[in-house]
Parts: C-alpha cells; structure tokens; sequence
C-alpha cells in the first residue's frame, strides 16, 4: 500500500475506531441515565 | 409505562446511556448512508472527502446537534409540544410540518428496505442474481406486489416494536440491532482485507487526494451528506432527547454518536469499495452498487454468497433501526398535539404509511417526487427554521450555558456559538433554498 493509504488506515483504525470505542467504554462505565 | 397514557412519551425514557447512544445511532445509519458514504468517498479521492465530512461534522454538526438534543430535553415534549409552548400555535404548526418528514420518509423508505430483503430471499433461493445482475434488478423492482407485501411486513415491525415504548421497544432493539450490524461489518471487512491483490483497492479507497479538497462539490456533497445523516431537522434529535434524563452528558454523547456514525460509513467503505476496484467494477454506481456491482464481487470470494448476505441483514438491521424512529416523531407528536395514547398514533401512523407507500411503490415519477420534497425540502427547510431560532431567537449561548453546559463533562466556550449563529445557521439556509429551488 502507498504511504498516503497507511496514514488514512491508521487515521481511520486509530482514530476513528480508538475514539468511538473510548467514548463508548467512557459511557459505559459512567452510564448516567 | 403505560401504552394507553397520553403522556406516556414523557413518562418513558432512556434506560441507560448507552441504550440512547445505539437508538440515536441506529436513527442515524441508514440504508442511505451505508452505501451513498462509499460511494461519495469513493468518488472524491478516499481521505479527501472524509477530511471535509470530519471538519463539517465539527464545526456545523456537533453545534447544532447539541441544541436540538437539549431542547427536547428541556421541554421533555414531542416536536409539535416542544415548539407550540415555545412559539405558539405558528410553533405547533411548524411541529406538524417536522413530523410531516419522518411520515413522509415512511412512505418510500421501506421500499429500498423492501428490495434488501427481496435480496436476502434470493440469496438462499439459488441467488438467480448472478447470471444477469442488472435484468434481474429490474424484474426485482417490476414485482411491485412483493416489494409492497415486504413494506407492509416492515412497517408492521416496526409499529410492533415501537409499542413497547422506548425503553422495552425502541432501546431494547437497537441494543440488539446495532452490536451485530456492527460486528457484521467488522467480519466482511476482515475477509475483504485478506484477499489476494486487495492492496490496489484499499490504495484507491484510502490514498488522500488532497488536491480534491479544493472542488466545491465535494464539500458541498460532504456538507449535505454530514448535516443531514445525523437526522438534524425534522425532530429526531430533539424527540430523542426529550427521553433523556435532566443528568445526562448529551454534549459528550452525541459526540460518541457522531463519530461511531463516522466509523460506520468508514467500514461500508472498507467493506465494498476495495473489492469492488479489485474486481474491475465501478465503485461510484449509487444503488447499483449494492444491489448489481456487490453480488458479482461477493460471488467470486469463497463461500461469497454468506458475506453477501451478512451485508445485506447488516443493510437491513441499519433500515429498521432508522424506520423505528421515523415512527417515533409522528407518533410522539399526535400524543402532544391530539392527546392520543401512543397505541392509537402508532396506529394511525401504520396505516398512513401503508397508504403513502402505494404510489411510491407502484409510480416512480411519485417515488422520485416524494423522495425530493420530503427527503430534500422538508429536511432543509425544517433544519434551517429550527437552527435560526434556536441559534439566534432563544439565543447560542443561553442553550450552551443553560442547557447543555451545565451536564457536559467538558465545559464548551463560546467559540461553539459562534459557528453555529455563523457557519452552521447561513449553511442550513442555503441548503433551504437550494432544496426549494429544486422545486421548480
């Protein structure tokens, strides 16, 4: 892959995919209703 | 809860935080934007696109979606109780025309619903579809009777889960729903990754063309594609907020709406686009994408027809997710405005919708006509109107400081006012009167 597509993958994976699952674990744990 | 209270819209609400985070997701991806966000990005030089969907998402979208939630938390009503106490009987008017774009979207939208689960039969009836995609996509949508029989089946669903309430009903499905639309995804995209030469449509699909983020088109298609994918307008957000506690981070939740929605469309993209380049098919065909391009490409993966259909129930499970808010809003406001129980606007609303679907089934001219005024004017001229008042007539910062400050995790500064009185609002505007242009 081109070093453009890695960046985007790592974007994508990292920050995409790293910040909805911290977000979802934050609401998890602190699930105020 | 009782289904037979007038007031029962008020009386239910969230069971947990994350049960509104998957409902309000579940409203927000729909069979539209699992294949129209690849197919844009795809259309626009990967990252490039993506970029400007992110930006947007920020300084437009997360504003704007943060005051629609809070007012309905604030009033606690539907959008025709909301805005009638705050603006009057023009205000319970302009409530009927927002519920008027779910109702309306109710008419058509389980049609494409509809043809997906035509699909799933095929698929085990033989998938006929292989030897000639595009006839057979034709005669599929010649069927009209079958095609209407499935919108009267998903409209039935959808009523049958909306009477349990939001809680036992709406909650309940979408914590099922989304998890293995989610997980669905994630194993398509695993195989697609793993397949021989896969790197040349993962390059097409990722490289950034950053020189594309100087065509106004592809912001103007990213603006229209992030404004309006998170239900801003028409009384989603404020009616799912309303069944939000007085102590809930709707600021802190709706970004995680926002960006797992992002994540969503990323995956389709991931799932579809690359093999779509590598088989030599065309990944900018819209509907013929899933429906033509997706079967052939699936078919020459080992044991192909099983990720087709993954795809299609992960289409399918994103549809009713979505329909089940489109019940919501009307349902909710004929509770407020009519003082019926919710069983009774639950009702109503299945056999308006089982109605309006007759001619969106049968004409085209019809479908394509109720596809623009609903799912383009309405949308526009309901996110314009709402976000002016909210914006500049009850005031920016009075709904950041009063509203959603105060229960956010985070403490927002006034920069949030300023893009949403100046960015978000002249953006909702021009939408308004591009859509109503479009009329004649």
């Amino acid at each position: 892959m081109s070093m453009g597509a890695w960046i985007m993958l790592i974007l994508y994976l990292g920050g995409l995919g790293g910040g909805s699952l911290a977000l979802i674990a934050y609401s998890l744990k602190k699930d105020q209703i | 809860m009782s289904n037979d209270n007038a007031n029962a819209a008020r009386s239910d609400g969230w069971g947990s935080r994350i049960g509104y985070i998957l409902s309000t997701l579940g409203m927000s991806v729909g069979v539209g934007a699992m294949w129209r966000f690849p197919m844009l990005t795809a259309k626009y030089g990967g990252g490039a696109f993506v970029l400007a969907f992110v930006i947007i998402s920020i300084i437009i979208v997360i504003p704007a979606g943060w005051a629609e939630s809070a007012l309905g938390r604030k009033y606690k009503k539907s959008a025709v109780g909301t805005l009638g106490e705050i603006a009057g009987k023009k205000g319970t008017a302009f409530g009927y025309l927002m519920a008027a774009t779910p109702l309306g979207l109710m008419f058509y939208y389980p049609v494409i619903m509809g043809t997906v689960l035509m699909y799933i039969y095929y698929t085990f009836a033989g998938a006929p579809f292989l030897e000639n995609s595009e006839a057979f996509y034709t005669s599929v949508n010649d069927n009209r009777l079958a095609i209407y029989l499935c919108v009267v089946a998903i409209i039935i669903v959808t009523a049958v889960i909306s009477l349990k309430g939001i809680q036992k009903g709406v909650e309940k499905c979408c914590k099922i729903l989304l998890p293995i639309m989610f997980l669905f995804l994630i194993i398509i995209c695993v195989r697609v990754f793993m397949l021989d030469g896969i790197t040349e449509g993962l390059n097409f699909y990722l490289s950034p063309n950053l020189k594309g983020l100087g065509n106004v088109n592809l912001w103007m298609e990213a603006a229209g594609m992030a404004l309006f994918a998170v239900g801003l307008g028409p009384g989603y957000l404020l009616t799912y907020g309303s069944y939000m506690s007085d102590k809930a981070d709707l600021a802190t939740d709706f970004v995680t709406v926002n960006i797992t929605q992002l994540l969503i469309c990323v995956l389709c993209g991931f799932a579809t686009i690359p093999a779509v380049v590598l088989f030599g098919l065309d990944p900018t065909a819209g509907k013929g994408l899933i429906f033509q391009s997706l079967p052939l490409v699936f078919s020459q993966i080992s044991g192909g027809m099983i990720w087709f259909v993954l795809f299609m129930v992960a289409l399918f499970f994103a549809g009713l997710s979505t329909t089940l808010s489109m019940m919501e809003i009307p349902v909710t406001c004929l509770m407020d405005g009519l003082k019926w129980s919710r069983a009774k606007g639950i009702a109503v609303v299945t056999i308006v919708s089982c109605l309006g679907a007759i001619p969106c089934v049968w004409n085209d001219a019809f479908f394509a006509f109720t596809d623009n005024l609903v799912g383009n004017v309405f949308y526009c001229v309901t996110a314009a109107v709402i976000a002016f008042y909210l914006a500049w007539i009850i005031g920016a910062k009075k709904i950041r400081t009063e509203w959603y400050n105060p229960t956010s995790a985070l403490q927002y500064g006034s920069w949030v006012d300023v893009l949403y009185k100046f960015i978000a609002v002249p953006a909702f505007a021009y939408f308004a009167i591009t859509a109503i242009l479009s009329l004649f």
